[in-house]
């Protein structure tokens, strides 16, 4: 069933494009430092260099200090996808185990693990961290990794945990305990090879929370400080040149969004995929 | 449909008291108090910031506070803020109207919008009416609305100044304007930033509505509309959609609070001035009381809208609920 998933998935163009938009960005963010054609912190002329509009020596324009815009989006697509792709992977890790644990054991384990997500799920995860934020004072991008993805298990645990109920009803399974497999085992070899599926659909849809989470924050002053550049503190930057200085805006914006777009474009397909339906459906 | 009521209400209960519990204690573990930036120079002396500190009761250990707190919450009494001179009760009481109003007119306009443009892709399905539509929802589910926000501010506030970019009413002695006056002049502050948050309610009401409608199309009564000679629009606005709606209203219920969150930047973008500019001006002032009101409030606001969209969910379509 998982393979003609991704057989599936291969032969759809959107997943293909949003694949391709975020192998991009990744292949962007982990080269910035060879790519970038400026150092995204020197400030070269503060004058002189200040807020120049786009050109060929700087494609994306130059900021209030003169530094290089594009220098500084690819800088921090490092920072901004890196903070987004530990958070995402710590929020889908966390998600999974609890949900699984939820699941496997039940009880007592499964009704606080239900409890806590239907009460946390209905507060605004956004609020949630600045005032987890704001309380702590200015934090390393570790510990913004920490709290987004610590915040964000929610959703996954609640899919995994569904999943892993409808399977444990089946007869594989049971045919599993009968050669005399134990729980773990059953765990570990049968039940999440066969969510996979959903959990890449989790995994892409975390992916597009957290993006956009990790720009609000850095926006508000909040997230990553400079002078290290993340979307969002670009952003910052740009708001007293709304008027002036356009690049300013646009360009961490279509940053943000292209990638946004394309994990939830991949959540998408992947769940039509997983679905084997038509594809317009 | 009462049990479930009483569900619903003991589970907004214990949200709010999870939440509230969860902000004080996050607030007794941070550095820094009120008194912070005031008292703790050098050129205090410690008795004076203790008798500060002690008229406010901040020297009290943290499970007195907050038993303290709790009961003077119990009683509807919030505290006071030492940021605004105020009592927080009068803070909140003058914000969370405006909040309201944001929120409310941004989830009206923008579910209409969005069950509207899930009409004509269902009417246009596979057409190019169809495709550029769902571009467009594609594109407003994945800006986020800061950043729609913000260009929107660039464009049509500072740029082409179509409409005010920030405040919530224009200046100058607000009573000698006649009321019809002053509403015109509200809806133009609340044009830009109840748009953008419309925008992004309507795309992914959009999306939902758009998979629920097709689905039912699949159905053999629309088969028998059809047959029986109706109109495709009335095929799908009086057979389809009545079907169709319910999940779609529950979803809503689900991303209420991720509005509400989105409502707080958007707020602080248009200097809308609700909870989320009070908590962000909170939170800098270090004006406990007030921060724990704020948030607590913006949970209790998500967690009520959530029960009327489930009520409402259930009402439109009452076999779904049975069902769950």
């Amino acid at each position: 069933m998982a393979a003609n998933t991704w057989h599936r998935l291969r032969d759809d163009r959107g997943a293909r494009i949003a694949a391709g938009v975020l192998a991009t960005a990744a292949i962007a963010a982990t080269f910035a430092p060879w790519i970038a054609p400026y150092d995204p912190t020197l400030q070269p002329d503060p004058v002189g260099l200040r807020l120049v509009s786009p050109s060929w020596q700087h494609p994306f324009g130059t900021d209030p200090f003169s530094r290089d815009v594009l220098s500084r989006i690819l800088h921090g697509a490092r920072v901004s996808l890196g903070v987004a792709a530990g958070a995402m992977l710590l929020s889908v890790t966390l998600g999974a185990a609890l949900g699984a644990l939820a699941a496997v054991v039940g009880g007592w384990v499964d009704g606080v693990v239900s409890g806590l997500v239907d009460v946390l799920i209905a507060m605004p995860r956004l609020l949630v961290v600045i005032a987890l934020v704001a309380t702590f004072g200015t934090l390393s991008p570790w510990w913004l990794v920490a709290l987004i993805g610590g915040s964000g298990w929610l959703t996954t645990a609640r899919i995994v945990r569904a999943e892993f109920r409808d399977h444990l009803q089946r007869e594989y399974v049971l045919a599993a305990r009968a050669l005399g497999a134990s729980r773990w085992r059953i765990v570990w070899h049968h039940l999440l090879p066969a969510v996979a599926p959903q959990l890449a659909v989790a995994a892409a849809l975390a992916l597009a929370a957290v993006i956009p989470l990790e720009a609000a924050l850095s926006f508000v002053g909040l997230g990553v400080q400079p002078p290290l550049p993340s979307w969002g503190n670009i952003l910052l930057d740009g708001t007293d040149y709304l008027t002036t200085a356009w690049w300013l805006v646009v360009f961490p914006v279509a940053a943000v969004s292209l990638t946004v777009g394309s994990a939830l474009v991949m959540a998408d397909r992947l769940r039509v995929a997983i679905a084997g339906e038509e594809r317009d459906l | 449909m009462t049990r479930r009521l009483v569900a619903r209400l003991l589970h907004a209960a214990a949200v709010c008291a999870v939440v509230a519990t969860s902000v004080f204690l996050l607030l007794h573990f941070a550095p820094g108090d009120p008194f912070a930036t005031a008292l703790d120079g050098a050129d205090v002396p410690p008795s004076v910031r203790a008798e500060w500190r002690a008229r406010y009761g901040f020297d009290q250990p943290p499970g007195e506070r907050f038993v303290r707190w709790a009961g003077a919450l119990a009683r509807g009494e919030l505290g006071y803020s030492a940021s605004r001179h105020r009592a927080v009760a009068d803070v909140v009481a003058d914000a969370m109207p405006r909040t309201v109003l944001l929120v409310g007119v941004a989830l009206l306009l923008g579910f209409a919008a969005g069950v509207g443009i899930a009409l004509v892709q269902t009417r246009h399905h596979r057409r190019w009416q169809d495709r550029f539509l769902g571009a467009l929802t594609l594109g407003g589910v994945a800006v986020p609305e800061f950043l729609v926000a913000l260009l929107a501010m660039t464009w049509l506030g500072a740029r082409w100044r179509l409409f005010p970019v920030a405040g919530i009413g224009g200046l100058g002695d607000a009573g000698a304007w006649p009321l019809w006056e002053r509403i015109i002049d509200l809806l133009w502050h609340l044009a830009l930033p109840a748009g953008v948050l419309a925008l992004a309610v309507a795309s992914r009401v959009a999306r939902h509505q758009r998979v629920a409608l097709l689905g039912v199309m699949r159905e053999d009564y629309i088969r028998t509309a059809r047959a029986k000679g109706l109109g495709e629009w009335d095929v799908i606005v009086r057979h389809a959609l009545p079907n169709a709606i319910g999940p779609v209203i529950a979803l809503l219920g689900l991303a209420l609070p991720s509005l509400v969150g989105g409502a707080v930047l958007i707020e602080r973008i248009f200097g809308w001035p609700g909870m989320g500019l009070t908590l962000f001006d909170a939170l800098l002032a270090r004006d406990y009381p007030l921060i724990l009101a704020a948030v607590l409030l913006a949970t209790v606001l998500a967690v009520v809208a959530r029960t009327v969209t489930d009520a409402v969910a259930e009402y439109v379509a009452p076999r779904r609920a049975r069902e769950t």
